[in-house]
């Protein structure tokens, strides 16, 4: 609608261009989809057939089994208190790890002195792969909630620590004498310039803190716990119960793709500036 | 002492200090800037030219010697100039409209008035019907008029260019330099600019510097007598504009093929 008509002698030369080229990223998005389906009920009945002919389902399991294993995890409400308890975890957990993040990132980004004393530090810490601490949380919090809630914080914490802080180093310095020279007070400078020019990167790294924050918990449970999707590939395992392992990874995988979702979406809401 | 001058340039020295080796990018540099004149500054890059600006700006300090703006001595950023640099640093996240209004905003003008004259100035580069686009969706050349409204708005005395066009192509450069030229000379504000296209500093300016290699010296201020109005688009066949060209190049030559160690 934006985009102008204003190159065509005929306007109605335009609309007859803009439905056309409508049509066109229609039909496109069909056949992206339909391949999609393809694929996937391709993949499903390969692994299906590869489990009858092929290999024991004792080791892969089976589709129909896995989807069998589902529906009655959900129609009796087996499942509820396990996928609320993980979801709690990545949620509350990822909520400090933000506000703490951007808190840091924000205190550490202005201050270089001190950024650059902390430095080595900084390296070392990111160098450990945060999952490492959770046998720790469990000791210092038991194998209940807490640490698992944060364990998720710590691996929030620092992906988005470094990229807010990074976000905020990197704010081009034109745009900052521009302001300067307008006369803007340094709060100003902060709302209008360095907040939005770091909003790229703090979303950039809600994309990559997804899949980690999901490790974290799972894995938080899988040390430990009595509740969670982690606790139920556990348990599903030490039974030899593959189909439950696999219908409890499908739960984690619909977890993963209804976040991605909703961050592309926020970004998109967000950072609609970006591009057209 | 010129009671007409806005910006005096008294014997300026810049020395950056950097671990690997101190480099002295101004030496003794001293200028006056008359009330709506305007100065072009070419040299070889590295030459300090965009330095002496950013000084006059107030975003650096000199190492020593001092810019008079207005017979008093520049303090800190110098917020009665308007700035404007080859990347048009105008903020993406903004729409045309809040980018020119911006400083508007900054400097707390109320809100009906801002929008009026955020209105005008729009209307002034030419970008009426585009007030709610993102600068992602708008050309080089319109994003340059975005930045030239956003800066013209607040009326500074003095424009400070920084290779604004540099980024531009060849006839685009061309339309934007005609631009600039008629804003000028309705608002007849004071003019610095700073560029590698001799071509474009005497199609432009009264007076032309010349900057030696590094160290950065005024090496040479000439005069442009060319007659105002002046069209950028025929001036170049001109043959006083020809002998002006081959009189500077001249002695920019020199300093050009010294440059190019740097």
């Amino acid at each position: 609608m934006k985009s102008g008509i204003a190159g065509f002698a005929d306007p109605l030369d335009a609309r007859i261009h803009r439905e056309a080229f409508e049509q066109r990223l229609y039909k496109r998005q069909l056949h992206v989809w339909s391949l999609r389906v393809i694929c996937g009920i391709g993949g499903l009945l390969f692994w299906e057939m590869s489990s009858i002919y092929l290999i024991d389902p004792f080791w892969i399991s089976r589709p129909s089994h896995i989807l069998l294993r589902l529906k009655e995890w959900y129609f009796t409400g087996f499942i509820l208190p396990h996928l609320w308890i993980t979801l709690l975890e990545m949620g509350v957990g990822f909520f400090f790890g933000l506000v703490l993040a951007i808190a840091a990132g924000l205190f550490l980004g202005t201050r270089k002195t001190l950024s650059t004393l902390l430095d080595p530090f900084m390296m070392a810490i990111w160098s450990v792969p945060g999952i490492v601490l959770g046998p720790l949380f469990i000791l210092y919090f038991g194998i209940g909630f807490t640490a698992k809630m944060v364990l998720v914080a710590v691996t929030v914490f620092f992906l988005i620590f470094f990229n807010t802080f990074t976000g905020i180093r990197s704010v081009d310095q034109e745009w900052i004498n521009v302001m300067r020279i307008m006369g803007a007070s340094q709060r100003e400078i902060w709302a209008k310039v360095i907040f939005p020019a770091s909003a790229l990167w703090v979303f950039a790294s809600f994309k990559n803190a997804i899949p980690y924050m999901m490790v974290a918990a799972v894995v938080g449970e899988l040390i430990a716990s009595q509740k969670g999707i982690g606790y139920l590939i556990n348990d599903a395992s030490s039974v030899m119960d593959t189909t439950g392992v696999f219908a409890a990874l499908f739960n984690l995988m619909l977890i993963g793709l209804i976040l991605n979702t909703i961050v592309e979406h926020a970004e998109k809401k967000v950072l609609h500036w970006k591009s057209e | 002492m010129n009671k007409q001058s806005l910006i005096q340039v008294r014997n300026v020295y810049k020395w950056f200090i950097t671990t690997r080796s101190d480099v002295l990018a101004l030496e003794d540099c001293s200028l006056d800037i008359g009330k709506g004149d305007f100065v072009a500054f070419v040299g070889p890059s590295g030459c300090g030219k965009s330095t002496l600006l950013n000084i006059i700006a107030g975003l650096m300090s000199p190492t020593s010697g001092s810019i008079i703006y207005q017979g008093e001595e520049l303090k800190g950023v110098n917020q009665k100039v308007g700035y404007i640099t080859q990347h048009d640093s105008i903020f993406p996240w903004m729409t045309v409209e809040q980018n020119v209004g911006i400083s508007l905003e900054v400097r707390k003008f109320p809100k009906n008035d801002r929008d009026k004259e955020v209105e005008k100035f729009i209307k002034l580069v030419g970008l009426e019907g585009f007030e709610k686009h993102y600068p992602s969706q708008l050309s080089g050349g319109m994003r340059k008029r975005v930045g030239l409204a956003r800066t013209l708005i607040y009326d500074p005395m003095a424009l400070l260019l920084d290779e604004p066009f540099g980024a531009l192509d060849a006839q685009l450069k061309l339309v934007m330099q005609d631009e600039l030229l008629k804003i000028w000379e309705k608002a007849k504000k004071t003019m610095l600019f700073v560029t590698h296209d001799l071509g474009e500093a005497i199609a432009l300016a009264d007076r032309v510097v010349v900057f030696t290699g590094r160290p950065g010296k005024i090496k040479l201020i000439r005069e442009i007598p060319i007659p105002r109005p002046r069209d950028v688009f025929q001036i170049r066949f001109s043959s006083q504009f020809g002998d002006l060209y081959e009189e500077i190049w001249e002695s920019l030559r020199e300093e050009l093929s010294k440059g190019e160690d740097l």
